[in-house]
């Protein structure tokens, strides 16, 4: 399982992994035409920031997977054989409640007009996802893990 | 039908079915399980019967699972199968076909009884016309939408999840949809005053009506047997060829009657006593989802939770526990997340202040949004949201974990908050996925 970490005290908070998150997964991909020229998609990788801590955070992928669990479509379910989540947004109505029970506030309404729930997706057109390329301070890792 | 004994017999096929086979199956690939449901359809979900309605869900859409899901997973699926009998003692359950026929008997080594809830049906004469119907069940909501063409007006009785979203749906669809309700706001158990006036003028702005402190006290039909209208306590007379009757649900427990396994008391809703292991009193039956109490971690008491996701976790945990783990589902809590006509609304825990002493709440009300936080001794119990939601997980894992929030308490709901004040150890465990559920 690919997962992202964050060196907390690394990051500076300067947010560019949202911006890149929202460029990679808007209409264009280019960092111009998605704030100027389309409604942004909600940023899947949320940095927080008070004083002088700050981290990103982006979808863990859970071995005990609270979206999948509180899933009401089956659009978020776990594969059974890998543990990997399986997120369908075409099955997705935005009810929110996958939203209400991550604890780890890594799933966000996107309300553009699917109004879906979306997640960290690993950026599958990247070989590295866009949030760790475009952090200007190496803050963002991946990692190999057994699940 | 296969004969022999199954390992794994599980009734019911809707949420806490199909967690407790994927429950199971984490632990035991190879265990024999049998699932029976007097539905006759492959597993489906539930809540979106409305969506069905509106239409922006296709009748393919309601599968919660693949359709391979049962082969995939090892399980013999008798479905248009009524289980009529439980015998904690010989370990067996007598089952029939809906459609009629023969009758037989299935053996077990563990048992989950997880038959969900069965909507109250108010007393009264006209229920038996056509266009009267529940709103608990595809099959109900198939025949809805079919019968929708001859339908300009319909009264939706009892503004609970169930009916607000039955009337969200039809609003969608018809001319006229009158919501009736017997309190004084509609979704009672998820919203304060607050949030359910947002939810009101959300309706409103959907073209449903909404009656408050009303509810249908007489159903006229016509000479074809159809319903024809409604009369209201207050006097009102409403003409409507569809009556959707929401005025809530209670466990289905008809099948335990004479096997011995305890009931909660009445007073307590009536629902399958269970530990938070989700043994019932009989040993090897289970129980979970809407048929069962659970544990609630806000009040720490067991008691109905009649909601998809508690279902879902108290059949994995219950599956998981029949393979010999010991898990305790301490998971739940009254929470809720819904969307009417583009407000969305969550809620968990308390949603009113407790007179008790000791509760607080801090509220932040903007043009479009609404949030609150109960808070006692600094800790959240309770949650609403409305119109923004986007941090709704941070506070319910909050909640979950009982962070003490005394140092920025005020500031909770404030754009200034955010998970960088969470003590050091909260904020680690943040970093990393979640490997337990307990």
């Amino acid at each position: 399982m690919r997962r992202i970490y964050v060196k907390e005290e690394v990051c500076i908070g300067c947010r560019l992994c949202e911006i890149h998150c929202q460029v990679e997964h808007s209409a264009s991909r280019d960092i111009i035409k998605t704030f100027k020229k389309e409604i942004p998609a909600p940023s899947r990788v949320m940095v927080e920031e008070k004083g002088a801590t700050s981290f990103a955070l982006q979808c863990r992928f859970c071995p005990e997977p609270f979206c999948a669990y509180s899933c009401i479509t089956g659009a978020i379910r776990q594969d059974l054989a890998t543990g990997e989540i399986i997120h369908e947004p075409e099955k997705c109505i935005g009810c929110w409640t996958c939203v209400l029970l991550c604890p780890r506030n890594a799933i966000r309404p996107d309300l553009r007009d699917s109004r879906v729930a979306v997640r960290c997706d690993l950026c599958p057109d990247r070989e590295i996802p866009a949030c760790i390329e475009f952090c200007p301070n190496d803050a963002l890792y991946e990692v190999e893990e057994e699940f | 039908m296969a004969s022999g004994i199954f390992d794994f017999l599980i009734i019911g096929n809707s949420a806490g079915g199909i967690g407790c086979i994927e429950g199971i199956r984490k632990e035991d690939r190879k265990g024999r399980i049998a699932v029976v449901s007097d539905e006759s359809h492959h597993v489906y979900s539930r809540p979106l019967i409305t969506h069905l309605i509106a239409g922006d869900v296709p009748p393919e859409g309601m599968d919660f699972r693949p359709r391979d899901f049962y082969r995939e997973q090892g399980v013999e699926p008798f479905l248009g199968v009524r289980a009529t009998e439980v015998d904690p003692g010989e370990k067996t359950v007598k089952v029939c076909p809906v459609e009629g026929g023969p009758g037989r008997v299935l053996k077990y080594r563990k048992l989950l009884v997880a038959t969900g809830a069965a909507p109250f049906m108010p007393a009264m004469e006209g229920l038996e016309l056509d266009g009267v119907t529940p709103m608990i069940s595809l099959e109900q909501s198939l025949r809805v939408s079919r019968d929708l063409e001859r339908v300009r007006n319909a009264v939706v009785l009892g503004a609970g999840l169930i009916g607000t979203k039955t009337a969200e749906a039809l609003a969608s669809r018809l001319e006229k949809v009158t919501l009736v309700e017997l309190g004084d706001r509609i979704l009672a158990p998820v919203t304060d005053p607050v949030s359910s006036r947002m939810a009101m003028e959300a309706f409103r702005k959907g073209n449903v009506d909404i009656l408050l402190n009303n509810t249908v006290s007489g159903i006229s039909g016509d000479a074809k047997g159809r319903v024809a209208g409604v009369t209201l306590k207050d006097g009102t007379d409403l003409s409507c060829e569809l009556l959707v009757l929401a005025a809530g649900v209670r466990p289905r427990v008809d099948l335990l009657e004479g096997s011995g396994i305890r009931l909660a008391d009445v007073k307590r809703g009536g629902g399958i006593d269970v530990n938070t292991r989700m043994e019932t009193s009989a040993k090897e039956v289970y129980a979970c989802g809407d048929c069962a109490h659970a544990h609630d971690f806000v009040t720490g008491g067991m008691k109905l939770l009649p909601l998809w996701p508690n279902a879902y976790v108290g059949g994995r945990i219950a599956g998981l526990n029949m393979t010999g783990s010991g898990f305790a589902h301490t998971w739940a809590t009254n929470m809720n997340s819904v969307d009417f006509f583009g407000l969305p609304m969550v809620s968990a825990g308390f949603v009113l202040k407790p007179e008790e002493k000791g509760f607080e709440e801090v509220v932040r009300e903007e043009k479009d949004s609404y949030a609150k936080v109960i808070l006692k001794d600094d800790v959240i119990q309770g949650l609403i949201m409305a119109g923004d939601v986007n941090r709704a997980g941070l506070y319910l894992g909050m909640m979950r974990s009982r962070v003490p929030t005394t140092s920025f308490k005020e500031e909770l709901l404030s754009d200034e908050f955010t998970a960088a004040q969470l003590p050091t150890d909260v904020r680690e465990e943040m970093m990393q996925p979640i490997r337990g559920i307990e």
